[in-house]
């Protein structure tokens, strides 16, 4: 086992576990699929670690794998069957209470992304990572013309919710 | 409900928060790196070598056959028939242990989709090979016949009962060549395209065909 890989894998989820939280938090509802999602993440960042392009800045590349990973996921969790179910051991730990102003808003920010399609909720996550639109349709190798597109279905989504 | 302007500003602050107060199990971090090796994708590609390995044990028996028996006799081209089948399915797997040690999840995420589509197609593409042989099940026959019994039915057939046979396999062929021309994911919209493609190829390809639906449209 290469010493140095591990090592700085380690440090880039440690630095980086927020993104890992964020993504599987927006992707899947229920606990479980949650921590099966988060560790696929994992492994294929161990896996995609060697082909890391020093162009992207580190949080964009995990960004790209990890959303990757969560849209082609394949989740058990249509139906909230064991939604209520806790896990003892998680990977990610974090208790919302610690926002406790926005907690609130923050758990209906997270309903309204998993209204979304996978597609739109990755859309989402990056917009709101403050990538730019031309930023974006490079990370999904789609037109500029079609983020954009999706950017406003997004806020009509958004206002039909509201009303 | 907040704008999306305002949403990116909670975002961020969420985003503060989690760096200062999320906990990461390092424990479970390092066991995990164990648990890679028995990856989904590695499974794959386990599965595409067994099968490939089963094409091989096909493709080099049928060419004993051949060689041993060589004439001009049915159970013979029957079996040269069957071979080209058993090649094109051992090409199919080969093709698709190159393509599972090519994916990485760090490419943009259309070309992930694509060749995650083209991965788990596989099931789909087996399914259209066997679907092609089945106009030719006298093959198998005649195949059979020769190496159970050392028979040659095909020369023991009258005439009307090989046209009858012969017209059962254009019939056939026909249906299936409409079949397979259907089989695309753009005509899921059929009951019965769909339901082939959910149980044959799997919720994991419908997925991410929709997936990859939403992603090409343009649609406001």
């Amino acid at each position: 086992m290469n010493i140095n890989k591990r090592k700085r894998y380690l440090k880039i989820i440690e630095q980086h576990k927020g993104i890992i939280f964020k993504v599987t938090r927006s992707y899947c509802k229920s606990e479980f699929d949650r921590e099966d999602l988060a560790q696929e993440i994992l492994a294929q960042i161990w896996r995609s670690l060697d082909t890391y392009n020093n162009d992207f800045k580190m949080s964009t590349w995990l960004y790209r794998v990890a959303l990757n990973v969560a849209i082609s996921f394949y989740r058990k969790d249509k139906s909230a069957a064991y939604k209520h179910t806790e896990i003892e051991d998680k990977l990610l730990t974090y208790n919302m209470d610690e926002e406790a102003e926005n907690k609130q808003s923050l758990i209906k920010l997270y309903e309204f992304i998993h209204e979304l399609n996978d597609i739109d909720k990755a859309v989402l996550l990056m917009y709101l990572e403050g990538e730019s639109q031309s930023e974006i349709a490079t990370h999904f190798s789609i037109s500029v013309s079609n983020v954009s597109t999706k950017i406003n279905r997004i806020k009509q989504k958004l206002k039909q919710s509201a009303a | 409900m907040m704008n999306l302007e305002q949403m990116q500003s909670m975002w961020q602050a969420h985003s503060e928060k989690l760096d200062e107060s999320m906990s990461l199990n390092n424990r479970l971090l390092k066991e995990m790196r164990v648990a890679d090796q028995k990856n989904k994708l590695n499974k794959l590609v386990i599965s595409r070598a067994i099968e490939g390995f089963l094409f091989i044990i096909i493709t080099v028996f049928l060419w004993r056959y051949i060689v041993s028996s060589w004439s001009l006799t049915a159970p013979v081209l029957s079996a040269v028939l069957l071979n080209v089948f058993a090649i094109i399915g051992l090409a199919g797997s080969i093709g698709q242990i190159a393509l599972l040690t090519k994916i990485d999840f760090a490419k943009p995420i259309k070309e992930t989709l694509t060749d995650l589509i083209a991965v788990r197609s596989h099931s789909l593409s087996i399914f259209k090979l066997l679907m092609f042989s089945a106009p030719f099940y006298m093959a198998y026959v005649f195949l059979g016949y020769d190496m159970a019994f050392g028979v040659d039915l095909f020369s023991l057939m009258s005439v009307e009962t090989k046209s009858a046979f012969a017209a059962i396999s254009v019939v056939f062929g026909g249906l299936v060549a409409l079949l397979i021309s259907k089989l695309k994911p753009e005509n899921r919209g059929n009951r019965l395209i769909d339901w082939l493609y959910r149980e044959v190829a799997g919720e994991r390809l419908t997925h991410l065909l929709d997936e990859i639906n939403h992603l090409e449209s343009e649609k406001r």
